[in-house]
């Protein structure tokens, strides 16, 4: 071990440091979690996923498949499609920051994003 | 430096890439905790660092790319291969950059090539779920990059101290 290779492991758990300062600053600053609707990539409508709130549905058509997108009381879902494998209607609601469904075949997915702090991971 | 017979090179250059292969899956069968699933621990950096000792960063790339392709086509997904892609080839960069450095060692090259890793595949992930939150997974996964990437030098040197005369030997080239 040289000089050098010390330096290079205190940059290291700096950068550890930086990112993990940057996470903790961030936390509460998007307090509204919000659903992100995305067409081939590209983002096609933002509604805010508020607990409590009434039904709403959204109709995506994309590569010739028709989606029907749910938001109720803080979570979202695709209630139902017509593309060939159902991937997206089987991933059921979702709620929690990160959570994503999404739809190979008619390149529609639904992103909930913001919310602020949540659990990243839940082992069952 | 290319000298060494064509086939020299490439017959090293397969036995690398078999290893590295072989590291691939060890590590997918450790229960390591990633923040998602097709990431990896960057154990078949040791492979990747001895081709960069022994042939260069050309092959080694090589190597990279044949082993990534294999290990996602065999047992992983398209998933694991963006993220063992991004990982592998920014750490063989790093360390293809680091190494001529006269302060370093293969351990400092090590652990900035596992940093790099751990950093590419946090960055594919950011960019495929748009969740700009995930870059706080680094706060944790770089501390850990330091371990691995300085137990990657620990056997990378181990296994240079025993292969470097066979090596030169095979390549007819001093290897440095």
């Amino acid at each position: 071990m040289r000089r050098g290779d010390y330096l290079v492991m205190a940059i290291v758990l700096a950068l550890a440091l930086a990112f993990g300062l940057g996470a903790f600053l961030s936390i509460g600053e998007d307090a509204e979690k919000t659903l992100v609707i995305r067409v081939n990539g590209e983002e096609q409508q933002r509604l805010l996923l508020l607990p409590g709130a009434p039904m709403e549905q959204i109709v995506v058509e994309s590569q010739g498949f028709h989606l029907t997108i749910e938001l109720q009381d803080g979570q979202a879902r695709v209630a139902q499609a017509d593309c060939p494998d159902g991937v997206c209607v089987h991933a059921g609601w979702i709620s929690r920051p990160g959570a994503v469904a999404v739809c190979v075949p008619a390149r529609v997915s639904i992103a909930v994003e913001g919310g602020g702090p949540a659990p990243d991971v839940v082992l069952q | 430096m290319r000298r060494g017979s064509g086939v020299r090179r490439v017959a090293l250059c397969g036995l690398i890439a078999a290893v590295a292969f072989a590291l691939s899956f060890l590590e997918s069968l450790i229960p390591f905790p990633m923040p998602l699933p097709g990431m990896k621990l960057g154990l078949a950096n040791i492979a990747t660092l001895f081709a960069v000792y022994a042939l260069g960063a050309g092959e080694a790339a090589l190597m990279v790319l044949t082993r990534c392709l294999l290990s996602a086509l065999l047992f992983g997904g398209p998933t694991q291969l963006a993220f063992s892609l991004a990982g592998g080839m920014l750490a063989l960069a790093v360390m293809e950059l680091l190494r001529r450095l006269p302060g370093l060692s293969a351990y400092g090259v090590s652990v900035a090539g596992a940093a790099a890793h751990n950093i590419a595949q946090v960055a594919v992930a950011a960019f495929t779920l748009s969740t700009p939150a995930i870059w706080g997974y680094l706060a944790w996964l770089l501390p850990v990059s330091v371990v691995t990437g300085w137990a990657v030098a620990l056997v990378y040197l181990f296994a240079w101290q025993r292969l470097r005369a066979p090596v030169r030997r095979m390549l007819g080239t001093p290897a440095d």
